[in-house]
């Protein structure tokens, strides 16, 4: 054998695990699971822009993380992820603030629970524009810059929602929107796989965002609540941290043969 | 009021080290088992590497002990199809480090035939090798991390667990690792109260011994084009590209996922 043994030429996997010296962005990063990755963007190194339609939100969380690691460079966008030209901004501004951007985390979209006989044609194409359109767009714009540099990283939030329809509660639209972010990973993965791009997506189960905490005080929270952890093997709902390790592994050099793929992480839901 | 989480976790890269972990790889001697096992010390666990051949286990632990200083590695000899000696080595190993945290069962065997003349005893061993001792590893160990309430169990499945490959016929390959897929699944769900985690890693095509030595045959010089046109990354995985996988799924940061199957193909199963 002529080749290099890749193990023993390989760095060590905790190196190919940092981020020093990637850009990233994260969408709808003001609160919930957007904050959460991208505070684990930069515990592991990376330049991380903070996104999201409420400048203020954006603002805190890029406070929070230059505060918790000083050494990383984090900025704050006000971009509306649904506005095409909106979208186009936000990667012309970090990429000329940072030189590049490696990393995406295309993580904004709204959840709402509507029975489909109640539901206004309103409602399902408000939650397809911004659960799927807004990751077609921010993946496109985020992609042309990209290829330039033959590499990039692209992450989509979808659902274990995609996979199965919820219960008790009714949301068809958003369950729809989720099959279709994971189908548009596995075509924009194979479609950019010569160049250079990764593209995968997290599947997270229930989780405890502030706003499902909001929810779960309310009379209809306690009433699904039971339902939920019933079905859920680990009996918990996830916390926002523990969705971190997923995003970085596929942020990182370490899954660079991983492409078109997606990680579940909910407890065992999708296994019973 | 809980702490908020984000703030009060720790950094996610500690979450992803190993740091004084105890791990144990089948099939650790050479191929993914190896460049796991390697994956492992570097992110500071100990590591039992655990194979058949005596040599060739204290091959891969001398390369450790050189290499990491700060772990501990050991050879185990075992045929990971006998129940008897699994309980054994699973004993010796605990007993050898304190206690077991990561089990990656990894071991396996491949090979190409028709299914039309297909011997019972080529599926049996297949199966034997491929599927049996994944439930008898995983049994096992688990014995000794529901104690803990703690652990985390990695089998390494395939791409060939999900689609039938092309254009090698290995019927009774890909049953035991659909097999191995759906054993995850069962196994997760029964211990998530326990505290076990059970996940599985599928590689897709792969540079290791045992693929290359089936790329020498006169079948496995026609089927190479055929393979990589059917990746959309265009090249075979090599082992290192299976190492962040696996550390992930063995780390504390992968602690809310049970049950699933990370997939590192290349995009393969997305064409």
């Amino acid at each position: 054998m002529v080749d290099k043994d890749p193990v023993l030429s390989s760095k060590s996997i905790m190196e190919r695990f940092s981020l020093k010296g990637k850009t990233a962005l994260v969408t709808g990063a003001g609160q919930g699971i957007g904050r959460a990755l991208a505070h684990g963007l930069a515990d592991a190194g990376a330049a991380v822009a903070v996104v999201d339609l409420d400048l203020d939100l954006a603002q805190n969380v890029s406070a929070e993380i230059l505060k918790r690691n000083p050494s990383v460079k984090s900025m704050a966008l006000k971009i509306d992820v649904t506005n095409p030209d909106q979208v186009t901004e936000m990667v012309d501004q970090i990429v000329e603030k940072w030189g590049k951007l490696t990393i995406a985390c295309n993580n904004a979209g709204i959840g709402q629970w509507v029975d489909t006989l109640e539901m206004s044609y309103a409602d399902w194409q408000r939650m397809i524009r911004i659960d799927l359109d807004s990751v077609f767009l921010c993946a496109q714009a985020e992609a042309r810059h990209m290829v330039k540099n033959n590499y990039g990283k692209i992450i989509n939030t979808a659902s274990m929602s995609g996979y199965i329809a919820n219960y008790p509660q009714g949301q068809a639209h958003y369950n729809t929107a989720k099959a279709g972010v994971l189908s548009l990973t596995r075509c924009l993965g194979t479609e950019w796989a010569e160049k250079g791009i990764r593209v995968n997506s997290l599947s997270p189960g229930y989780t405890r965002t502030s706003l499902v905490a909001e929810l779960l005080k309310t009379e209809l929270g306690q009433r699904v609540s039971p339902i939920w952890l019933g079905r859920i093997p680990q009996n918990r709902m996830a916390e926002v941290t523990d969705l971190q390790g997923a995003v970085n592994f596929m942020a990182s050099e370490a899954s660079d043969y991983m492409t078109a793929s997606d990680i579940v992480v909910d407890g065992g839901y999708l296994a019973w | 009021m809980n702490a908020d989480p984000v703030l009060s976790s720790s950094s996610i890269m500690d979450r992803l080290a190993l740091t004084g972990k105890n791990a144990l790889v089948t099939g650790g001697n050479k191929g993914i088992g190896r460049a796991i096992a390697h994956a492992y010390a570097q992110a500071g666990a100990n590591v039992a590497v655990i194979g058949r051949n005596e040599e060739d286990n204290l091959k891969v632990v001398t390369e450790l002990t050189d290499l990491y200083k700060n772990i501990a590695a050991r050879p185990y000899t075992c045929d990971v199809t006998q129940e008897k000696q699994v309980n054994q080595v699973t004993e010796k190993i605990v007993k050898d480090f304190g206690s077991i945290e990561i089990a990656c069962n990894n071991a396996g065997i491949a090979e190409w035939v028709d299914a039309e003349s297909m011997p019972l005893s080529n599926w049996q061993k297949m199966i034997a090798n491929n599927l049996d001792s994944a439930f008898l590893c995983a049994k096992a160990q688990a014995q000794y991390m529901i104690k803990k309430v703690y652990g985390k169990i990695l089998f390494t499945a395939s791409l060939s667990g999900k689609v039938s490959n092309y254009p090698q016929h290995q019927a009774h390959y890909n049953a035991a690792k659909a097999g191995v897929i759906s054993l995850t699944r069962c196994l997760a769900t029964e211990w998530a109260p326990k505290g076990v985690r059970v996940n599985s890693l599928s590689p897709g095509f792969t540079t290791t011994p045992l693929l290359n030595d089936l790329r020498q045959t006169k079948l496995g010089k026609e089927y190479y084009s055929e393979w990589i046109s059917r990746i959309p990354i265009k090249i075979m995985a090599e082992v290192s590209d299976m190492q962040g996988a696996a550390v992930f799924l063995s780390s504390e940061a992968s602690d809310y996922a049970t049950g699933i199957d990370l997939v590192i193909d290349g995009g393969y199963l997305a064409w």
